[in-house]
């Protein structure tokens, strides 16, 4: 490894590692972040689930729908 | 077929066919994600059936026999809970198949707590916990026993016992949940990874050695991309990243980046990083994960929010992409597409699969969609706070737009219990439609020759263009619905949903996908991806796209739950 590439290599790591930071306290600016991020520890929400099934409380959801429309019909 | 005549009999293999037949990533996806399929299966289906089964009908027995009974007895309570918790991931084979592909945990400063945590409730807080429900517990099998030798008709002692009861089952919701929460807590992944590297690295080394990029090359590069994984997988889950909706793939993509840019990827690791490879494979054990049982989970108001409004979007969006935009790409196009309108990553994945989209195209497409998801999942459900809208049209409206599953539970989750509800089932409903969407994305892909608007294809060329995964993924999804309608709502439930979806293929499947991206940015290049945003095309595309899929499922969501079908959103 050549030392050009090793400080390219960290000077994008300084990079990433400030811009992170920004990001997360421009996120945090956003109107009822605080709200967002309570509702989230409380309920113990996955955010980044990319599927139904990597998000536990779909199954609870569907339950819960399945139920209320059952108590439809009876 | 040629190949197998050409064996039995006894005839020269035609080299050629054969090699091409091995080398290709889709059979191999095919081959070792049905191989993963059906070891499910085995370990979650057919091994615990009898036992589960048995204990359904149990549970079912005691439910109906207290039903002569004026009000919910503690055994009654037990029973519904049992059944609401029945899963095959809860058997020996389960919970080792759970421990091996852990992934990283949720931390906030030490990133140690990722890997490693012991519990940190007492003896003394259990044992005091559980004295309490004992307590309860035989109070009310008393008062429900004193009731009983009345002949349930003193009113007051029914009451009595009705609410003794209610209480125990309340405590022992609480009691229950700060437990699991407890135990849930206590893991070692300094155990566990060392032996799923070793596992994934074999198994896949396998289709390696046949696609040509060696065995033991695959292994030794494979190191590296499970490190970079399990790091990526670790940033995903840092608290203020999380609540920012940047998970793991970006990460992945973004540390394969950095290293490719500067220090450039190492000739061991390259044979390892095979996108396509890790991607077919997660795509094949994805369709496992769409059941068609659930999309009338919420009826038919639920299936046109979902299943009308999304394909209408997607199509627009394209048409827009091609016609006004003037994208030259149609697999960028696609993919960006797919995945604003369908379910974000996931849909990406799945498009640009299907369309053979590049890496570029499909890291566009993954960062334009995590950007997004990041400010709408906030400002989406204090905009609709702010209007004063109900929840059950807030939380559609939620469900059908935002990308990724987390973001639509955290938004309606936001706004109210209702909201949530209805937001993660119309996204669940919706994510069925992503097997749906690259089958047609596939097929539209190879009937169509590059540059020729109206190419008539012969049956055979059609086939050789034909993203063979797709079938798989097709054929999973088929298998698994089929196995999860046979067994009805509840058993399909414990066998396919709780079991080997969310015990053995969702983990998998996660660790495949990871791998990918991790592929990605060890291979992709800035100046390439700068290319791709020229002109901020994609930009607008997404926008445009959003716009369209926010006014039309609004208008949707309030035609069908307050204009058809209003009884559907006063019951919720």
């Amino acid at each position: 490894m050549t030392t050009g590439k090793f400080k390219k290599l960290l000077m994008y790591f300084f990079a990433l590692c400030l811009t992170m930071p920004m990001l997360v306290m421009l996120h945090r600016q956003l109107p009822g972040y605080k709200q967002f991020s309570a509702t989230v520890k409380d309920k113990d929400i996955d955010v980044n689930a990319l599927f139904y099934s990597d998000e536990p409380h779909t199954a609870s959801s569907q339950k819960y729908i399945r139920s209320k429309l059952k108590e439809e019909h009876e | 077929m040629h190949f197998v005549f050409d064996i039995i009999n006894g005839n020269k293999v035609d080299n050629s066919y054969s090699k091409n037949w091995f080398r290709q990533e889709d059979y191999w996806a095919i081959i070792l994600g049905f191989s993963f399929l059906l070891t499910g299966i085995f370990f979650f289906y057919f091994v615990p059936y009898s036992q589960i089964t048995h204990t359904k009908e149990t549970l079912d027995a005691i439910i109906l026999e207290e039903k002569e009974i004026p009000f919910v007895t503690v055994q009654q309570y037990e029973a519904r809970e049992k059944l609401k918790n029945l899963s095959s991931s809860n058997t020996t084979a389960g919970k080792l198949f759970g421990f091996l592909l852990n992934t990283p945990k949720y931390w906030e400063i030490n990133p140690i707590r990722s890997l490693y945590q012991t519990s940190n409730t007492t003896f003394e807080t259990i044992e005091e916990g559980q004295k309490q429900l004992t307590d309860l517990y035989n109070k009310a099998q008393e008062l429900q026993h004193e009731a009983d030798l009345l002949g349930y008709q003193n009113q007051a002692l029914n009451k009595e016992a009705s609410e003794v009861s209610l209480l125990w089952n309340r405590k022992r919701e609480s009691y229950n949940k700060a437990l699991k929460k407890a135990h849930g807590a206590e893991y070692n992944l300094f155990n566990s990874l060392p032996l799923l590297a070793i596992f994934l690295s074999l198994i896949l080394a396998i289709g390696a050695q046949f696609l040509g990029y060696g065995f033991k090359k695959f292994i030794v590069g494979f190191s590296a991309i499970f490190i970079i994984a399990v790091l990526s997988l670790m940033l995903g889950e840092q608290e203020s990243l999380n609540y920012m909706g940047f998970g793991y793939a970006i990460w992945a993509i973004a540390i394969g980046l950095i290293i490719s840019n500067t220090i450039g990827t190492f000739s061991w690791i390259k044979p390892a990083a095979q996108t396509e490879y890790y991607i077919k494979i997660g795509l094949v054990l994805l369709g496992a994960e769409i059941l068609f049982g659930k999309i009338l989970s919420i009826g038919l108001p639920g299936l046109f929010v979902a299943w009308i409004v999304t394909p209408v979007v997607l199509v627009v969006t394209f048409w827009f992409g091609q016609k006004i935009l003037k994208i030259t790409s149609k697999s960028l196009n696609i993919t960006i597409s797919a995945d604003m309108s369908v379910c974000g990553v996931s849909a990406a994945i799945a498009a640009a699969a299907a369309s053979k989209a590049t890496k570029e195209e499909l890291t566009m497409a993954v960062g334009l969609s995590m950007v997004f998801t990041s400010v709408m999942m906030v400002v989406m459900p204090a905009f609709i706070n702010f209007l004063g809208m109900p929840e059950v049209l807030g939380g559609a409206w939620i469900g059908g737009t935002l990308d990724s599953t987390g973001a639509v539970v955290a938004a309606g989750a936001f706004m109210g219990n209702t909201a949530l509800q209805v937001a993660a089932t119309i996204k669940m409903i919706q994510n069925m439609l992503i097997g749906v969407i690259a089958f047609f994305i596939a097929y539209y892909f190879a009937s169509k020759a590059e540059g020729k608007k109206s190419f008539k294809m012969a049956p055979a060329e059609l086939w050789n263009r034909f993203p063979k995964f797709v079938l798989g993924f097709a054929g999973a999804s088929i298998i698994f619905s089929l196995l999860y309608y046979l067994e009805g709502p509840v058993l399909g439930d414990a066998f396919i949903d709780q079991g080997i979806v969310r015990g053995f293929t969702k983990n998998l499947r996660e660790w495949f996908f990871c791998f990918a991206f991790v592929s990605i940015g060890l291979s992709v290049n800035f100046k390439s991806l700068r290319a791709q945003f020229v002109g901020g095309k994609p930009l607008f595309l997404y926008v445009a796209g959003q716009i369209l899929n926010l006014l039309l499922t609004l208008l949707m969501a309030w035609v069908m739950f307050y204009v058809v079908f209003p009884e559907i959103a006063e019951k919720l």
